[in-house]
């Protein structure tokens, strides 16, 4: 059987990218505007990505589509117009994932700054596994806010190697080198005083500042890795909320692959990790940065609404067969 | 109406594989005697293997077609498939007259909302003289799905008429190349298009 179909001529550089965007990389990608770059048309690259959200109580999927642009670029010669240059599909896939991981950073960035902003009262003490990392700290104040006699001398800050995590706390200035001891400033009291002279409220607090402004420092220069899991889980949670446009309800499994899909870990993590996990999830809970409603994970109503903004600048649009 | 055999649901970049897929199965029970080696019965696990590895070919930028390709000659199909950017939609009616069900893509946040989205894969099954019958793997379990010719037609242009063709290895094409500037035009205005 022979039949007689009209296609249309790969004449001009933009359908000759469209043609070898569809052959090499998938209906996701697009070619941008032409431009003329001497001998060559360069054709920059965009993509559509789609992601998709599902509230677990309600059963609900909406599917959003990100918008990428300039994630790589066709080199086409002018006279025969055959691709000098392209990028592989391995270079676009990564590119996506670099766009990804931008935008992951950023919201995990301000979940940080408002999780560690004090009037949320976050219980960072409830999260017993990030102390290991960040002891020298909880320690030292701990000891300054008790009578003047325990704070500690400046030699014993430097002799046990703690002075670049306990510097942190004379960073935001809740506490200062005199006459040889760290002592705490008057920030530190007035806090203290504002906690109802409750240790471990107080610590908390901090606790919250200093990872609010140092959490990159604690975890790439420090190699403090302790927080890691628990900002990664409420991250994920949260970033999926804001995309969602609600605060959506998931289970503790569920949460799992979602932050190793979002964060491109391990599809099928180890057993100590697994073991690991409903600590951190029951932790999470305890310091009151995600709530539990009936069988389901959620959120927190004041950082859900602290990050909601963000929604309006994720480059994102929601398809109509989203249901 | 050619009547598509089995429905597959599918979101996002799976709608190209869920297509090809059914279009396959579509071919499996349409031509029987055609060498297959995979069962004619579309619920049998062979076809959920199928389907499971063209899923795996999916990438973060879409399912290269280049790969579909290798995908179909992998699990041995009868069946040939091609990318093709078609003049119009009356190319769509030379397919359907043969039997022949094209898979398109268009765009289909424009044809919705008018704005530019992400190419979406459907399967043309039928037409009328207002509407393009389309079976919609988005639309599951309610596939059958008719989209308006004029509208279509734009969104469809947005993605340079891109058609997924998949007959039977016997089924040839004579291509004819339109260009998209005649040659009396270059001579005249000396346009070399972007």
């Amino acid at each position: 059987m022979r039949f007689r179909i009209e296609v249309q001529k790969l004449d001009t550089p933009y359908k000759v990218a469209f043609n070898r965007i569809m052959r090499f990389y998938g209906a996701g990608c697009f070619p941008q505007d032409t431009e003329d770059a001497g001998n060559l048309w360069k054709v920059p690259i965009g993509v559509h990505y789609p992601s998709s959200i599902v509230d677990q109580k309600t059963n609900t999927e909406r599917i959003f589509t990100f918008h990428f642009n300039n994630i790589g670029e066709f080199l086409l010669e002018k006279s025969t117009l055959k691709v000098k240059s392209r990028p592989s599909l391995k270079d676009i896939t990564q590119s996506v994932r670099e766009k990804r991981k931008e935008l992951s950073q950023k919201v995990e960035k301000d979940f940080i700054k408002i999780i560690g902003d004090p009037e949320l009262k976050v219980k960072f003490s409830a999260m017993r596994f990030a102390h290991l990392g960040i002891q020298p700290i909880y320690r030292t104040l701990t000891r300054l806010l008790e009578a003047p006699e325990k704070y500690p001398p400046r030699s014993w800050v430097e002799q046990i190697d703690y002075d670049d995590l306990v510097n942190l706390i004379v960073d935001i200035h809740y506490a200062k080198y005199e006459n040889g001891r760290l002592t705490p400033t008057n920030e530190l009291k007035d806090l203290f005083t504002k906690k109802g002279l409750d240790v471990g409220s107080t610590t908390d607090a901090i606790l919250g500042l200093v990872l609010a402004n140092y959490y990159d420092y604690l975890y790439k220069t420090k190699r403090i890795i302790h927080f890691v899991p628990y900002v990664r889980t409420s991250t994920t949670y949260y970033a999926e909320a804001i995309q969602y446009g609600d605060m959506i309800h998931v289970t503790e499994n569920s949460l799992l692959e979602r932050m190793r899909k979002y964060y491109r870990v391990a599809s099928s993590p180890s057993s100590k990790a697994r073991f690991g996990y409903p600590t951190i999830i029951r932790e999470l809970l305890n310091a009151e940065i995600l709530c539990s409603k009936g069988d389901y994970i959620t959120g927190r109503d004041e950082i859900f609404e602290g990050l909601v903004h963000i929604r309006d600048e994720l480059p994102m649009s929601e398809p109509s067969y989203s249901t | 109406m050619i009547v598509i055999p089995k429905k597959i649901k599918a979101t996002g970049h799976n709608c190209v594989v869920a297509s090809v897929a059914m279009v396959c199965m579509y071919w499996r029970k349409e031509k029987p005697t055609l060498s297959w080696h995979i069962s004619d019965d579309l619920d049998s696990t062979e076809w959920d293997d199928f389907s499971r590895k063209g899923e795996k070919f999916i990438k973060a930028s879409g399912i290269p077609t280049d790969k579909i390709i290798q995908f179909l000659k992998n699990f041995k199909m009868p069946l040939k498939p091609r990318l093709e950017h078609l003049t119009d939609s009356y190319q769509l009616t030379r397919l359907l007259d043969d039997v022949i069900p094209p898979i398109v893509l268009y765009n289909q946040e424009y044809y919705l909302k008018g704005e530019e989205g992400i190419g979406h894969a459907v399967i043309v099954v039928d037409e009328t003289a207002e509407q393009f019958i389309t079976f919609d793997s988005s639309f599951y379990p309610k596939c059958v799905h008719p989209v308006s010719k004029k509208e279509f037609e734009e969104a469809w242009k947005m993605e340079q008429n891109s058609t997924i063709i998949i007959s039977p290895q016997s089924v040839t094409f004579r291509r004819e190349e339109i260009p998209s500037i005649t040659i009396d035009m270059y001579a005249t205005t000396g346009v070399v298009q972007k």
